[in-house]
């Protein structure tokens, strides 16, 4: 019978405490989703690096004032939202958008072209994945950040609504108004090509 | 909209699409960065602590030893350069004397031997010495002893054998 594996919230205190193997573990588990998070918002993976190296380091610095009233997740994500946040205000981009906000660009406009030396249910599951990251590079930024932390963060409405400090509801309609976006972004191609992304999936 | 409410077709179309990771040198960068915060914590650890103390115990031992072998050479070098020859041997420079050894005491000519180093002990310059005479080059013997004395100064007379002592009748 194996031991069950250490929660994050476990490896995070023994971290704090000085156990670096803990950190180990706890980055191998939380870095891609991090990652994309930031990536996600950014576009542009100079930025998402630097960003990513500085929430790491912010919670290095803040491990002796961890303590689990929460869930370590929402704790991580709420320092990359928060270096997010202050990415947009040292670019001048920070404004408060409302869940129905228009994004102001039509997100197929992004999408690339189909590469023709491809076969076609791999090429097709390639350009369904660059329509949605361009569906969500479009939506407005609330809606965004709601959608990747529920997606890459795995958090509930209401961990996103204590993170983000909007109400619960606001949430609620955000995540909506974004998954609306999304299938009519991609105008059905999602159960169309179902197959062909298992494919790449395998 | 529930929590399970979710669409499960676009959660699985975005996992597909969304699988970026962080580039390895970026992970190496922050695993360093975290393992260094808590090697340097107040406290701290670290699981081969017990190889610094060893460190500076050894880097301790070393000076000791470097400052002993230097105090005895400064004590046995000669005040002119002698002739150059071949190394003493090995047990002769490895010995190494003393560190508490008074500098100001009277030394035994075994004493003196031993703390030769790196050049030609003082039995070897005597044999020369005595191979000269014995081969009737006086002169060279002469100046053989001649060095040996500036070499060693007020010492020489006591290191020297009585037949090449000051005043001994020489063949």
């Amino acid at each position: 019978m194996s031991a069950s594996p250490r929660s994050d919230e476990e490896l995070m205190l023994a971290y704090a405490a000085g156990d670096a193997a803990a950190f180990d573990v706890l980055y191998a588990r939380h870095k891609g989703g991090v990652y994309r998070y930031l990536l996600r918002h950014c576009r542009r993976s100079a930025i998402a690096d630097e960003l990513f190296q500085d929430v790491w380091s912010n919670l290095v610095r803040a491990r002796a004032s961890y303590a689990p009233t929460a869930r370590f997740t929402t704790w991580l994500y709420r320092l990359a939202h928060n270096r997010w946040i202050d990415q947009l205000r040292a670019d001048g981009h920070l404004k408060l958008v409302s869940a129905d906000d228009d994004p102001g660009q039509d997100a197929l406009a992004a999408i690339p072209a189909r590469r023709a030396d491809e076969p076609p249910s791999r090429a097709e599951a390639r350009e369904l994945g660059e329509r949605l990251r361009a569906a969500v590079a479009a939506l407005p930024p609330a809606q965004r950040d709601a959608f990747l932390l529920q997606q890459e963060g795995g958090l509930s409405l209401a961990e996103i609504a204590e993170l983000t400090g909007a109400g619960t509801e606001t949430v609620k309609s955000r995540i909506r108004y974004a998954l609306a976006r999304l299938r009519q972004a991609l105008a059905g191609e999602v159960r169309d090509l179902d197959g062909g992304l298992r494919e790449e999936l395998g | 909209m529930s929590e399970t409410e979710r669409d499960r077709e676009l959660d699985a179309a975005w996992r597909a699409a969304s699988r970026e990771e962080p580039p390895a040198a970026l992970d190496d960068a922050v695993r360093a960065e975290a393992r260094r915060a808590v090697a340097a914590a107040p406290g701290a650890r670290p699981r081969h602590a017990w190889r610094y103390p060893a460190a500076a115990a050894a880097t301790v031992a070393l000076l000791a030893f470097g400052i002993a072998q230097m105090t005895s050479r400064d004590e046995v070098e000669p005040l002119a350069s002698r002739p150059a020859v071949a190394p003493s041997t090995p047990s002769e420079s490895a010995a190494p004397a003393p560190a508490n050894a008074p500098t100001a005491a009277p030394k035994t000519l075994d004493a003196l031997k031993a703390k030769e180093a790196g050049g030609e002990s003082v039995d070897a310059w005597i044999a020369r010495i005595r191979d000269l005479r014995a081969r009737g080059e006086r002169e060279a013997a002469a100046k053989e002893l001649a060095a040996f004395r500036a070499a060693y100064g007020e010492r020489a007379e006591a290191l020297l054998p009585p037949d090449l002592r000051d005043g001994a009748p020489q063949n």
